[in-house]
């Protein structure tokens, strides 16, 4: 049995859920398959057995991460978000994966990276600002964004 | 007009740049968007302030 993992998505907060669940969309999932609830809801295993210890507040269901996956969980720990992955998908091979890849360190900091754009454009636009231009550094290899926000 | 950069890397470091208000008021601007997007790890982030010239302000953040 693989086991499961739980890593800090450091800086993902909660209050800021919708951001975290736009941020899962733009990586491939499908807003559908994406459960979300107030209370935490138990993790399973890909043979159906719960995964003691395991319980999460948004969830994505193991036919919907990947072949013979394990579910993926984001536990609110009031602070932050707590990502319950197993060890299977961390390294799982991408063409197996529903998304097109591992959810390993590179999957959390790019869910990281698109929650905070998801965040800067609500809070900018709570603000009044308005987007006047969005760029893609392309430079790099890892996602990366400038945006330029204006207020008259 | 005031005017604000963001920009956000994969590695979760994020700039903000803020042209158009002067000193303590470009810096909340710029406080105010980090306070947000790092949450409750603000105490652990790595944050500069540095003026660039007098309307500008940046701030670097590390979460």
């Amino acid at each position: 049995m693989s086991v499961n993992r739980k890593k800090v998505v450091r800086g993902c907060s909660p209050k800021h859920r919708d951001c975290l669940i736009r941020a899962l969309i733009i990586l491939g999932f499908k807003p559908e398959h994406i459960e979300v609830s107030e209370t935490p809801r138990q993790l399973y295993g890909y043979d159906g057995k719960a995964r003691k210890g395991h319980r999460a507040h948004v969830v994505i269901r193991q036919h919907y991460v990947g072949h013979a996956s394990n579910d993926l969980g984001f536990e609110d720990t009031g602070d932050e978000y707590t990502m319950h992955v197993s060890d299977f998908d961390a390294r799982i091979d991408p063409s197996n994966s529903a998304i097109g890849r591992s959810y390993d360190d590179a999957f959390r900091s790019a869910l990281l990276h698109h929650y905070a754009v998801a965040l800067a454009e609500k809070t900018m636009k709570a603000s009044g600002y308005k987007l006047r231009e969005a760029t893609a550094l392309s430079e790099k290899a890892k996602p990366a964004v400038r945006m330029v926000w204006v207020k008259a | 007009m005031t005017e604000v950069i963001i920009e956000i890397d994969g590695d979760g470091e994020i700039r903000v740049e803020v042209k158009g208000v002067k000193g303590p008021a470009c810096t909340k601007v710029g406080t105010e968007f980090l306070n947000e997007i790092s949450g409750p790890t603000k105490e652990e982030r790595h944050v500069e302030y540095y003026q660039v010239p007098v309307t500008t302000t940046r701030i670097r953040s590390t979460t």
